[in-house]
């Protein structure tokens, strides 16, 4: 019943943004300022014929998933096992610390030069999503391993259980609520990442670059279609992970965010 | 045969401000093979440090503990400890929390999990094997925690305050199955505790601590056979004579 009900609501708050939006353009008045109808029309000329270059929606939003997905991999092979590291030993964070801390303060965007320069191929892309989605994961993953309750370890080490022991089985299922929250806001971010990622790629496929290549045709209907397709997309996985969390955390406290 | 011995044991510690506390005075005791030790004591007596010095979480800044002539460097494989708080982990059901000592020692699987039903039998847990710590209530938690001390087979179980966070009956109802569990197991316990009651209901001999700097006060030994009666007059007399102290 209550599914029910959230359903309904869903939908009338939807119905009622996009006859607010529709009376909005209405009284602007402007070829620039798009409406839902030729929002909706663009969405099907782009699933059902394809961009200007022929790829389909589908393709383009199928292309960019994994895009993401291979940057957001390496950021979590990466993130999660330095993270553990220097949650563990404060001697490895203090000399790590003057490169990491100025370090997550650099925009992916600031990275595009370099990575134009030394890196080509299905490397740019992923290189770009790893940025974005490192530090989160590195940060959340620190933060966990902090967490971890002391006297936890005081009982491996009754049991004397070596450091490998402890750390396999103790630190990380302790820190693995914390390391799959930062996994999933460093999809969100990698996500994020995607448009700039593509505008540099040099591949004509990709929501990015579907997004950039409508944009200067000023086809904002278009863009706007690629907008609300990588927030859906976004919002999907990110209920998808939660859910994840929920069913291998149960002993966790409620997670929402 | 397990004999644990304590020579001449101090401990000392500095505070923030420089400042040097003598926690532990000059403490000497005999613990005897298949006797229940209690210490009881104010909070400050150093009784828990004690316990923690003996599990080899805590070091003693002179003197020496000895299990069975052999002096203890750090944690020992016959010393299980039962603490306060359950310190079960949350992610694990409650067979494998009880296992876990024993993964850690790399037995088999097989051996594991029969060792591990064993004791949550003997703790009365059987039925709630599969479930996970947050599914129990404080009490079921605790014997977990027991069963997860003994599937090791420690000749000491080191017991601190263990039934301290658990409500009043709860508290009576595990002493009264911890004393069924020592006649049965036989092993030496050590055991703090605050509660004079509780120490006199429980032990063979309770150790009294007066605070800063912790000490011996006395050493009562309980000639009474067990189950006893909490309401019996020798159990009365018994707890005056530890009162007197407080």
């Amino acid at each position: 019943m209550s599914f029910l009900r959230t359903g309904l609501t869903r939908t009338l708050q939807i119905a009622a943004l996009l006859a607010l939006w529709q009376v909005v353009h209405f009284f602007t008045q402007s070829v620039f300022f798009t409406s839902p109808t030729e929002v909706f029309k663009a969405f099907w000329q782009l699933s059902t014929v394809g961009d200007m270059q022929g790829i389909t929606l589908q393709k383009n939003l199928w292309t960019s998933f994994f895009r993401v997905l291979h940057g957001f991999l390496w950021g979590l092979a990466t993130a999660v096992p330095l993270g553990v590291l220097l949650g563990l030993s404060n001697r490895a964070y203090d000399w790590l610390k003057i490169v990491i801390e100025p370090a997550r303060f650099i925009p992916p965007l600031a990275w595009i030069p370099l990575a134009i320069i030394f890196l080509s191929g299905e490397a740019r892309y992923a290189f770009i999503i790893w940025l974005g989605t490192f530090f989160p994961v590195l940060i959340t993953t620190m933060a966990g391993v902090h967490s971890v309750d002391r006297s936890l370890w005081e009982v491996g080490k009754t049991f004397r259980g070596s450091t490998l022991q402890l750390i396999w089985k103790i630190v990380l299922p302790s820190s693995a609520p914390h390391i799959a929250s930062g996994a999933r806001l460093g999809l969100g971010t990698g996500w994020a990442c995607i448009v700039a990622a593509e505008m540099i790629g040099g591949e004509s496929v990709g929501i990015g670059r579907m997004i950039v290549n409508y944009g200067e045709l000023i086809r904002l209907d278009a863009v706007v279609v690629g907008m609300i397709v990588i927030g859906l997309l976004g919002y999907a996985l990110n209920e998808l992970l939660l859910a994840f969390e929920r069913y291998c955390f149960p002993w966790q406290q409620k997670v929402t965010l | 045969m397990s004999e644990l011995v304590y020579t001449n044991i101090n401990k000392t510690f500095t505070t923030v401000r420089g400042d040097t506390v003598v926690a532990i005075d000059n403490i000497n005791l005999t613990v005897r093979d298949g006797s229940f030790v209690c210490l009881v004591g104010k909070s400050g007596c150093g009784k828990t440090t004690l316990l923690r010095m003996t599990a080899g979480l805590d070091v003693p800044s002179s003197g020496s503990i000895t299990l069975n002539g052999e002096p203890i460097h750090g944690t020992h494989p016959k010393i299980g400890i039962v603490f306060q708080e359950d310190r079960l982990l949350p992610w694990r059901t409650i067979q494998k929390n009880v296992e876990f000592g024993l993964e850690l020692a790399h037995v088999g699987a097989a051996e594991r999990k029969e060792k591990a039903l064993h004791y949550l039998d003997l703790v009365g847990l059987s039925r709630f094997s599969e479930a996970h710590p947050h599914e129990l209530s404080g009490g079921m938690k605790q014997r977990a925690a027991i069963a997860r001390a003994l599937v090791n087979e420690p000749e000491v179980l080191l017991m601190d305050e263990p039934f301290g966070a658990l409500d009043a009956q709860t508290r009576l109802q595990m002493q009264e199955e911890l004393t069924q569990i020592y006649l049965r197991e036989n092993r030496t316990i050590v055991f703090v505790t605050h509660s004079v009651d509780e120490s006199v209901f429980l032990a063979d001999t309770v150790v009294v601590l007066t605070p800063s700097p912790g000490k011996i006060q006395e050493l009562v030994a309980i000639d009474l056979t067990r189950p006893r009666d909490r309401t019996a007059p020798e159990v009365i007399r018994y707890m005056r004579k530890i009162m007197a102290h407080f």
